[in-house]
């Protein structure tokens, strides 16, 4: 072999959404995942961190196109118009360039099974099947239509319906199990019959698991702790499945976009603002931020994005130029203040200026506050009348600290990552040098 | 490099080597955003002071505020304006209430360029065209040579490969340059809000309805649209393709998301 020329550098890469690198080590101590145990033995496994703001779309987007969200634009599933009516963005708002298209330019097949934050489908150079929040499989969330045909085979779903959690568990359950097992079996169809330089498959059902059945990993013995358990143990078999068909020259990528911890409390930051006499609204939540009241001075999106009410910002915005930065510093003082009513624990871990966290191009897009709070208060923005700390159906939250990234031996340039965004860099660098 | 910043490079590379080949050169401006951002870019390529008048094909049956934004920005940014008026058409009555919409047009535009052009003595100049405008456009190179009728032969133009800019032409041509070429409808918008350039207000939405592009008063109709910002007018064209579709499958989606966002805790 002269110069790599005719090299291998074919990548399968698995990301599971949320599944922290600490409770990969549990399940692997207690023998739950022996696959993933062996693997880890013999290439590289390691904690790595999210991103900020610490959301699937905003990592997974990072991933793709390697950049941070000040680079292209996107900082959570909920943006903010000048007339603080809401917009969700999608594929076609995020700027850069994704691994998929730089792969495809340069002639490489690519596989995308489920990622977050691609849809409406573009066009690659392979198949592409958008992920969360694609509405339903359809002509636009796919690369092209005779993906749908090859689909219909497997019955592959997009993604399970979370409502259906608020409802009943065991509904849930069913449901969740019927939605990963199509998913993880399409994964291994496409495997085969498509040609592919980098196969890379999203599962979302980790994630989904996290927010809802989280708090059953401290019950084992009950039958909702074995479905838990042996949830993940259906994840191993699927890794195990996967590593027995690659060929010997491919090598495999594994890695989630953010960690999970137990949610004590959902802290409801527009409340808190209220309370502190910078945010006013009328109590009709179905408005959203069209219920906020002129003379207000900021508001927050999930996670823990704050926004000063700018005139540059917004319509109704009264904040100036000259007391933006007093105003940002009194309410990043004050939020040090926010703590557990129970245990006076302060909820912020970091409170950060989006200059400090934020780069880019689209910086002036960014959260002018942007926070990470302590494990367990999970930063929400709830409007209306109602609690500043609240409990519901959701027991785990998203971490930033706890993310893992697995490697093959032969991807030793891609496991120096120290983040989701960095081991998105590094994926592409590995095809493209 | 971002694509507006490549573009910027790009238009102002054009524009300094257009100042460089002709002896005299003017900047078509018909008050517009394209030709606003045109302007701009000249202002930038020669640090602040454009070298080279501007001009303004005046019908007289411009928008109010399209006189009153001229004026202005004459004064902000210091511009050598020339007004060309067809005065004689005008006399004769010429307008889009007299005979066909084309000679008015052919009257008041075009020839009243011509007699601005013999008048200076202009060689070169610079219009804020952009391919992405007219079918017609895709032909268009960044630089076009027009004969003294104003005739313009683009299957003989000369080649443009790679950014070799052919601009030596006969001396019956003048010769058109096009350093907006490249740029979309929304470059030019995410552009005026980078720069933050001034624009007319016709453009923003009043009553369900805003201006898309300025001409003269008796020919331009708005269209529908609640786009008060330039950030909105952004969103607007991004999103316009799916706005032409049903508004009512685009709502049920946008409801599906909500819930599910909402089951989630992200709402």
């Amino acid at each position: 072999m002269i110069f790599g020329f005719g090299r291998k550098r074919k990548v399968f890469g698995i990301g599971l959404d949320g599944f922290p690198h600490s409770l990969a080590r549990r399940l692997m101590d207690g023998g739950h995942m022996p696959n993933l145990q062996r693997l880890a033995r013999e290439g590289s496994f390691k904690r790595i961190n999210s991103v900020y703001p610490t959301v699937s779309n905003v990592a997974w987007a990072s991933f793709q196109t390697g950049l941070g969200p000040g680079e292209f634009g996107i900082f959570g599933f909920v943006e903010l118009r000048p007339d603080l009516d809401i917009y969700i963005p999608n594929a076609t708002d995020l700027k850069g360039e994704t691994i998929w298209q730089r792969l495809g330019a340069r002639g490489k097949k690519v596989v995308a099974l489920s990622v977050p934050m691609t849809y409406p489908a573009p066009r690659v150079n392979g198949l592409l099947v958008s992920g969360f929040l694609a509405p339903r499989l359809d002509e636009k969330a796919v690369s092209s239509p005779e993906v749908l045909r090859k689909l219909r085979w497997t019955m592959y779903e997009i993604d399970v319906d979370p409502a259906v959690a608020h409802r009943s568990l065991d509904e849930f359950q069913e449901e969740l199990t019927r939605v990963s097992t199509r998913r993880r079996q399409t994964a291994l169809e496409l495997m085969d019959s498509e040609d592919w330089d980098l196969f890379f498959v999203h599962v979302m059902d980790t994630d989904r698991m996290g927010h809802f059945m989280w708090k059953f990993q401290h019950e084992p013995q009950s039958p909702r702790g074995k479905y838990f358990f042996d949830f993940f143990g259906k994840i191993d078999e699927f890794i195990g499945q996967v590593v027995e068909r690659l060929d010997k020259g491919t090598q495999l990528l594994i890695l989630s976009d953010h960690g999970f911890c137990d949610l004590k409390w959902e802290v409801q930051l527009n409340r808190w603002l209220r309370a502190e006499g910078y945010l006013d609204y009328e109590n009709d939540p179905e408005r959203m931020f069209k219920a906020v009241k002129p003379g207000s001075r900021a508001v927050a999106l999930v996670p823990g994005r704050i926004y000063l009410l700018t005139r540059r910002r917004c319509e109704i915005g009264s904040v100036s130029e000259m007391d933006y930065e007093s105003l940002r510093a009194e309410i990043m003082e004050r939020l040090k203040e926010l703590k557990d009513p129970d245990t006076g624990e302060p909820v912020c871990n970091r409170i950060m200026t989006r200059e400090e966290v934020f780069d880019g191009p689209y910086l002036s897009r960014a959260p002018d506050i942007a926070i990470d709070p302590r494990d367990g208060y999970d930063l929400k923005a709830k409007l209306g009348e109602g609690e500043l700390f609240e409990r519901g159906v959701l027991n785990g939250m998203h971490t930033y600290h706890d993310a893992m990234l697995l490697t093959g031996p032969a991807l030793a340039d891609v496991s120096r990552a120290t983040s989701v965004t960095e081991a998105g860099a590094l994926l592409a660098r590995h095809f493209l040098e | 490099m971002d694509r507006l910043t490549e573009l910027e490079n790009r238009s102002i590379y054009i524009i300094r080597e257009a100042y460089h080949q002709f002896g005299r050169l003017a900047a078509l401006w018909s008050v517009g955003k394209d030709s606003t951002a045109l302007v701009w870019l000249c202002k930038k390529a020669f640090f602040g002071d454009v070298p080279f008048p501007v001009v303004h094909i005046d019908t007289s049956y411009k928008f109010p505020e399209m006189y009153s934004f001229r004026d202005e920005m004459v004064a902000r940014w210091g511009l050598d304006l020339i007004v060309a008026r067809n005065e004689e058409a005008l006399a004769r009555g010429v307008g889009p209430h007299e005979g066909s919409k084309l000679n008015c047009c052919t009257e008041l535009k075009t020839n009243a360029l011509k007699q601005c052009i013999a008048e200076y003595g202009f060689e070169g100049l610079l219009l804020a065209i952009r391919r992405d405008e007219h079918g017609i456009r895709a032909k268009e190179r960044y630089f076009s040579p027009r004969d003294r009728q104003f005739r313009w032969n683009y299957e003989d133009q000369p080649p443009e490969l790679w950014d070799q800019y052919t601009s030596e032409v006969d001396e019956e041509f003048h010769l058109r340059v096009h350093p907006l070429l490249e740029w979309r409808e929304l470059d030019v918008w995410l552009y005026v809000r980078r720069e933050n350039l001034p624009v007319n207000p016709l453009y923003f939405a009043r009553d369900g309805k805003r201006y898309r592009s300025l001409g003269c008063k008796t020919c331009c109709s708005p269209v529908q649209s609640n786009a008060s910002t330039v950030d909105e007018i952004i969103e607007e064209i991004r999103t316009g393709r799916t706005a032409e579709r049903a508004g009512r499958a685009q709502d049920k989606e946008d409801a599906y998301t909500m819930q599910k966002l909402r089951a989630l805790g992200y709402m």
